[in-house]
Parts: structure tokens; C-alpha cells; sequence
């Protein structure tokens, strides 16, 4: 009775440490796995507040120079596009609130100024001007994938930047074809397979806004990813590679898989469930909480601009990317153990009808809904 | 059905004293929490502009609090409270008026 008196309350403790953590931070998971429509209106509220403002404060506060500034508004404008596009997808009666923010969003994405960071790395050529060239300029897939995302649903969509989209998803479709490797360049010299996804992604989503047949190119594509992209050991994608040769620069990474897996879902399903299936076994699980390790196995580095922090060998950018691909392949006890950990860190606080992920700021908020909300954009 | 005074006096005041002060701590939390949300209304812990070092220190102790708040305080007043109540009678009534005499 003694040792039991003394036992009692430490197995009481543990079990609290064992249950209720999860608990707490996994109680919107089903939510958002089930799409709640509750959950998902209060994050899309608070982006849609987030485009109305941004115009003024755009006006206010010109652009940094900085590359990354270029590429977190551009992303942060892009991933809104996406997750509100995917909420009309399951819901078309939220077209009305949300088709006009949708195609702002991804107009600003497109956007001269918001490639500023593109066409300085390219030593002053533009990407829109210079598509007859054999230049990549891959970063230009993520407005194009969200400017095809509000072609998809807004009949309204301006035909001007419509036609320089088409333009556009013809140059990627020449250059990606052109490539043994399936591969086109970011920046000179500088190939990211992920990137290539998105290009993949904008080249099918504008197959189904226009009718087009890109059958050829992303057959082609997927092929190449298959063949040279993909770390035969992790089954991970290369983080980095040279575009000409395939050879890889970089580790295979969870960062970069998780985003070339929710990228690679609107193109070409079953290349997508693999890339999910590799990422998530990749999956480091403690007391209920998941996160995803950056680096395969037998590779190790430090966190950098695509991983964010890495502790204790998972990355914020590979956990919070692993989001999609798990929920639109039906990995739901993954899906919950990583949302618990993006709660966790990701402080979700809800006010007034809308709701933010506090730590996240917009490009955050604009990211976790396209990932929480992936599943109907993924091709049949 | 006797209910016995001293007894149920006893578990409220167990529970209270073992509830004290992980209650504070996790209103220090839910406070920082609500400044943490305020002070990044619009923004978020790391900008384009660059890092804020006041968000941030700011963000390091509202996680550590969050951290605290949900893995260990909870675990600290179930022991503390299960440890009390389980504790056997004769040393409850030993304790009770040597905390009286200390006092």
C-alpha cells in the first residue's frame, strides 16, 4: 500500500504529460482534417484582411531589395491564392465571398515588382520578357500556379494577364521539354527540383482553366523526377541539383519534398503519394507530437532560408509542408501528430470571427491554409 | 448519507494549495500570450523587415511559458494533489498542527 501511495501520483503525472498535451493541441486536427467549415472560414478571414490591408501598407512601406523580401510577399500573395482557391474547390458556394480576393491575390503575385528579386539574380533580364529565351526563371511558377488556380474559378479573370500567362506556361512547357533532366534553373546556375514542381503544377492547373493537353510535358516530367530527382536510399528529393547534368548540389531534404509533394499533387497523383510516403517516414514522434526530420538519413547540415530552424535534426519548413501531402493521401495519424506540433509553435489565436497562427505572421497563415486545406486540388 | 466536513475541508483546501501556483503561472502565460498576439497583430514572429528583438524575446518566453503551461504544470498539480490526498490520515493529522505551531 505504501509503495503504492508513493507510485500512484507518478504514474497520475504521466499519464497527464502523456494525454493531455495532445489533447490540447491536437483539438482543432479533426477539424481540419474533416474541413470543418468553421476552422477553415476563420483562417480565410483573416487573409482576406490581410489583401485588404496589404495595398496600403504596400504604398506605405516599399518593397526591401532583399531577394527574400521579393520572395516572401510573392509567396505569401501565391499561397493565399491557393488556399482559398482549394476552399471553393470543396465549397463552390464560397465563391462569392472569395473569387475576387482570390484573383487579386494572385494578380499581385504576378505582379512586375514582386519578381524584383528574379530579375536582379538574372543580372537585370525579366522573366516576362525574355520567354523565348532558354533561361528557367522557375521561380515564376508560383504566381503562375495561382494565376491558373483563378482562371480555374473566376469566369472574370482579366484577359490581358491571361494571355501573358498562357504565354508564360508555353515557355516553361518549350524549356522543360528541352531538358533531359527535368530540370530548369531558379537562378543561374541553381536548379531546385521543388521549384520544378511548382512549374508542373502551374503547367497542369492551366490545362484545366484552358482545356490545353500538356499530357506530353508532364508525363515527361514526372519521368525525370522519377529517374534523377529522387534519392533512391530516402526516396526524398534532392534539395539542389544542376540542371544540365542532374547531379545533385544539395542533400535530399524533407523541406523541399514536402512542397515539391503538395506541388507535384496537382500534376501527377501517384508521384505525389510516393513523395508523401518517403516524407513521412521521416517523421520524428515524441509524447504525440510530430515533426519532420530535414536532412535523409547519413546527411546533415544547418537550417538556411528553405528549412528554417532545424533542432534536433526536424525543420519548421519540413514539418509544416508535410501537412498537405499528409492530409490529401489520407495519412490522418500523421497529419494530427504534426498538427500538434504546428499549434504548439504556431500559437493559433482567434479574434473577432478570424483566426491566425500568431508566430506565423501572413506568409504563415497564407501557407498553413493551402496546406491544411490540400486535397481537392490534387489531379485524378 | 454523512458527509464528512473535515474531510471535504480538507480535499478543497488540499486542492487550492497544490492549484496555487501553477494557476498563476499559467495566467502569466495566457497574459503574454494575449500581449504576444497583440504586439503581432499583422506581422508575425520573424518579418521580411527583418527581426524585431523585442517580438522576439517576447515570442522565446510566451513558447516557453506555452511549453510550460501545457506539459508540466498540469502534471505538477495532479501529483502534488494525488500525493496529498493519497497521504494516510495519521500524517495528515501530524502535519496539521505542526504547520499550526509553525506558523
Amino acid at each position: 500500500v505504501t509503495i503504492l501511495r508513493r507510485a500512484l501520483p507518478f504514474v497520475l503525472a504521466l499519464a497527464v504529460v502523456w494525454a493531455l498535451p495532445r489533447l490540447w493541441c491536437g483539438r482543432d486536427a479533426r477539424a481540419w482534417l474533416d474541413g470543418d467549415p468553421i476552422v477553415q472560414r476563420a483562417l480565410a478571414e483573416e487573409l482576406v484582411a490581410f489583401e485588404a490591408r496589404d495595398d496600403d501598407d504596400r504604398a506605405a512601406r516599399p518593397g526591401s531589395r532583399s531577394r527574400f523580401a521579393g520572395e516572401w510577399a510573392l509567396v505569401t500573395h501565391q499561397m493565399t491564392a491557393l488556399g482559398l482557391a482549394q476552399l471553393c474547390l470543396t465549397r463552390p458556394e464560397w465563391k462569392e465571398r472569395y473569387v475576387e480576393v482570390i484573383t487579386r491575390a494572385a494578380i499581385k503575385s504576378f505582379a512586375p515588382e514582386m519578381r524584383d528579386f528574379g530579375t536582379r539574380a538574372w543580372k537585370g533580364e525579366d522573366a516576362m520578357a525574355s520567354l523565348r529565351g532558354s533561361h528557367g526563371h522557375a521561380y515564376l511558377a508560383y504566381p503562375a500556379l495561382a494565376i491558373g488556380m483563378a482562371r480555374v474559378l473566376d469566369p472574370a479573370f482579366p484577359e490581358k494577364i491571361a494571355r501573358r500567362h498562357d504565354a508564360l506556361i508555353a515557355a516553361y512547357e518549350r524549356r522543360l521539354l528541352a531538358s533531359p533532366t527535368g530540370l530548369i534553373e531558379t537562378y543561374p546556375g541553381e536548379a531546385y527540383p521543388t521549384d520544378v514542381a511548382a512549374v508542373a503544377a502551374a503547367i497542369a492547373v492551366h490545362g484545366r482553366a484552358t482545356g490545353e493537353d500538356h499530357r506530353e510535358v508532364l508525363a515527361h516530367w514526372a519521368a525525370a523526377v522519377r529517374r534523377v530527382q529522387i534519392d533512391p536510399e530516402s526516396g526524398l528529393v534532392f534539395q539542389r541539383m544542376r540542371a544540365r547534368s542532374g547531379k545533385p548540389v544539395d542533400a535530399p531534404r524533407g523541406s523541399g519534398t514536402g512542397l515539391a509533394a503538395y506541388f507535384a499533387g496537382f500534376a501527377d497523383r501517384a508521384l505525389a503519394a510516393r513523395l508523401a510516403g518517403s516524407l513521412l517516414e521521416q517523421e520524428s514522434t515524441f509524447l504525440g507530437f510530430g515533426a519532420i526530420r530535414e536532412y535523409a538519413p547519413g546527411h546533415g547540415g544547418p537550417g538556411d532560408i528553405d528549412s528554417g530552424p532545424v533542432v534536433l535534426g526536424v525543420s519548421v519548413s519540413a514539418t509544416g509542408f508535410a501537412l498537405a501531402p499528409a492530409r490529401a493521401f489520407g495519412h490522418r495519424d500523421a497529419f494530427t501528430r504534426i498538427y500538434r506540433t504546428t499549434e504548439l509553435f504556431g500559437c493559433l489565436t482567434e479574434h473577432g470571427g478570424r483566426a491566425r497562427f500568431a508566430t506565423g505572421g501572413p506568409i504563415g497563415n497564407a501557407l498553413l491554409l493551402a496546406l491544411l486545406t490540400s486535397g481537392p486540388e490534387v489531379a485524378p | 448519507v454523512t458527509i464528512d466536513r473535515q474531510r471535504v475541508k480538507r480535499i478543497a483546501r488540499e486542492t487550492l494549495r497544490a492549484a496555487l501556483v501553477p494557476a498563476i503561472l499559467w495566467l502569466v502565460y495566457l497574459a503574454v500570450a494575449a500581449i504576444f498576439g497583440a504586439a503581432t497583430d499583422g506581422g508575425g514572429l520573424v518579418s521580411p523587415d527583418g527581426l524585431d528583438l523585442g517580438i522576439v524575446i517576447l515570442g522565446a518566453a510566451m513558447l516557453a511559458l506555452k511549453v510550460v503551461a501545457i506539459f508540466v504544470l498540469p502534471a505538477v498539480v495532479v501529483y502534488r494533489l494525488s500525493a496529498r490526498l493519497l497521504r494516510p490520515r495519521h500524517d495528515v493529522a501530524r502535519a496539521a498542527p505542526e504547520r499550526h505551531r509553525s506558523a
